[in-house]
């Protein structure tokens, strides 16, 4: 898709804020995510990076500010043709009764479904599920599985939902390194369909391997973005105020954080140090 | 694991011959088995046969005292189930029953005014009152264009309390005779059914459990929470209003005209639940024919069980309460709350 000026981003958002309670959570964010592409956004806890995915999936609305999906306002949309744009994969799961597997994966298709799912739904809820490698998992009900098992079925979910953007909150957590790995390699096969992919991950690592692109927030603001060849570990260090050993792997720069001073609790970050002088 | 097909059909078709069997159960003792079977033989086929006194009064009490009471019970038993399904599915919780937002406390309130000031319109100032206190409570629950579950049973909460402050009222200023009707009433109780009650509230109740059996696949889209139901293109505020709408019609309609018949819309959904699992493509319609099996049942120990025929409302409670704890003991159902 081009427009007048380029490609069309997947999404562009403008001048965003957003505060919860009178308490801002985003200040005058700007951004820009190119269709195709895997774009991951880092930061510590409260940093706001759950509150923007939840934004852009428009679970949540702004409280001011614009954000476009593929060109339209996302506000603006119908909820359907958004389900069709946009899918969002959240970080915890809350199921209360005891449905089986393939009745939760079943609901990501409730933006195309008017009353009763038709056979083809529910063909595309068996693929999905394929797909992720959980088929064995149909027929079990949804509240007995592990955290993790309960993870790969909610991104079951999100693939039969087959929106053309995906936004994924920590897809990673609650997984084994299997998993880890699959939940990855899955995300390489969506881009490689043409799936914009946009994720929160904990793990810098992956994003530092797997991503197109990183977006490095701080308390509701970007303080900095670029390939991952372009982050710099003293960023990296910033947004975590933790110390990071830097390696090198497959030509990309991994880090792992210094257990010594990470674990000090009364360790004084050098940027903090920085600005008590 | 999913439920046999065996088990679904069975559901579906245990209520005709019970239905059938209720017809022959009764305090009158004047005809048998035969008897009925033979008359509706007669009756189906359109034979002619001379009636005499005796068949004269089978006729009356089959068809005019048993047959709508029958039918009116199943309505009511199906309407109180689907309502709780839709409600619990809606609320996210297992303990909710059609009256948790103050529709029974409205209805007795208005009931109680109808008979107080001997309006002789019971049945639509509890169908309205009842309305009128879902209502309150959602308003009132309603803040910046969202309603959350917590604060909505909240209002439920406050708002069943106002009617029932209000019923205490009226039944504390009204004169004995009035006050005895008004207990009657707010016992439950089938034993006024006859085809107008049926026909003024079959047309609600119909309505309402037919909205939600074409929606109710959306009940469990709802069931998995507001965020999870926004992402997939559904509005969750505008799905809960869908959904409560008919559940309200329903059971409104359904305690106009037999007063509050208690545990039913809790109990049933659970029962069924257990047999064949939380589907609600499965879980309403089946909801729907045990439920209403359910109720004709209990009427008909009701009508049968002691000389004096004892208020249903009493026995749903009675049966129901220890019933629904000796399953959950047993089937250990871990509800992660």
């Amino acid at each position: 898709m081009t427009g007048a000026n380029g490609p069309i981003p997947a999404a562009r958002v403008d001048h965003l804020c957003f505060s919860y309670s009178g308490k801002p959570i985003l200040q005058d964010l700007h951004l820009q995510i190119e269709a195709g592409s895997f774009t991951v956004f880092l930061g510590p806890n409260g940093s706001g990076k759950t509150t923007l995915l939840k934004l852009i999936a428009g679970i949540l609305e702004p409280t001011s500010g614009r954000i476009a999906v593929y060109g339209e306002d996302l506000n603006e949309m119908p909820l359907r043709k958004r389900a069709r744009r946009v899918g969002y994969l959240a970080q915890q799961q809350q199921v209360i009764f005891p449905f089986l597997t393939e009745d939760v994966v079943l609901t990501g298709r409730a933006g195309a479904i008017r009353f009763q799912p038709k056979t083809e739904d529910i063909d595309i809820a068996i693929q999905a599920m394929k797909h992720v490698g959980i088929s064995h998992l149909l027929h079990q009900p949804f509240t007995e599985l592990s955290g993790g098992e309960q993870q790969l079925v909610m991104i079951a979910r999100v693939v039969a939902q087959n929106p053309k953007m995906l936004l994924l909150d920590e897809p990673t957590s609650h997984l084994d390194l299997h998993y880890q790995a699959r939940v990855l390699r899955f995300i390489q096969e969506w881009k490689a369909d043409g799936h914009t992919i946009v994720a929160v991950l904990h793990d810098p690592n992956h994003a530092l391997i797997a991503a197109d692109r990183i977006v490095l927030l701080r308390q509701g603001k970007v303080i900095g973005q670029g390939e991952p060849g372009d982050i710099r570990v003293e960023a990296l260090q910033d947004v975590y105020r933790t110390r990071l050993v830097p390696f090198r792997f497959r030509n990309q720069t991994v880090v792992f954080s210094d257990m010594d001073d990470g674990f000090t609790s009364d360790a004084v970050h050098p940027s903090e140090q920085r600005g008590k002088t | 694991m999913k439920p046999s097909s065996t088990r679904l059909l069975l559901l579906y078709l245990l209520p005709i011959p019970i239905l059938f069997l209720s017809l022959w159960i009764g305090p009158s003792r004047l005809f048998g088995w035969g008897d009925v079977l033979v008359h509706f033989w007669k009756a189906l086929s359109g034979a002619h046969y001379r009636e005499e006194a005796g068949q004269q009064m089978m006729r009356t009490i089959l068809w005019d005292i048993r047959l709508p009471r029958i039918l009116l019970g199943f309505l009511i038993g199906g309407a109180l189930s689907v309502s709780g399904c839709a409600l619990q599915a809606m609320f996210r919780n297992p303990l909710v029953c059609p009256y948790i937002l103050g529709l029974s406390s409205g209805a007795a309130f208005g009931a109680a005014v109808s008979i107080a000031i001997g309006s002789g319109l019971l049945q639509l100032f509890s169908f309205g009152f009842g309305i009128l206190a879902v209502g309150a409570s959602y308003l009132l629950a309603r803040s910046r264009k969202t309603v959350s579950i917590v604060s909505l049973i909240l209002s439920g909460v406050v708002v069943s309390g106002l009617f029932t402050a209000l019923l205490t009222i009226v039944q504390y200023w009204v004169d004995p005779f009035k006050l005895q009707t008004i207990v009657h009433w707010t016992m439950g109780n089938l034993h006024t059914a006859g085809w107008g009650k049926l026909r003024s509230a079959a047309g609600p109740i119909l309505v309402g459990t037919g909205i939600l059996l074409l929606y109710r696949f959306r009940l469990n889209v709802i069931a998995l929470g507001d965020e999870q139901c926004r992402s997939v293109g559904l509005h969750p505020e505008v799905e809960k209003f869908r959904l409560l709408v008919p559940a309200t019609l329903a059971a409104s309609a359904s305690v106009a005209v037999a007063g509050v018949i208690g545990l039913v819309g809790l109990l049933v959904p659970h029962l069924v639940r257990m047999m064949i699992g939380p589907d609600n493509r499965r879980l309403v319609p089946a909801s729907f024919c045990f439920g209403g099996m359910y109720l004709v049942l209990v009427d008909d120990l009701a009508r049968s069980l002691a000389s004096v025929e004892i208020p249903i409302g009493v026995f749903t409670n009675l049966i129901g309460g220890p019933f629904l704890i000796y399953l959950l003991r047993k089937e250990r159902v871990g509800w992660q709350i």
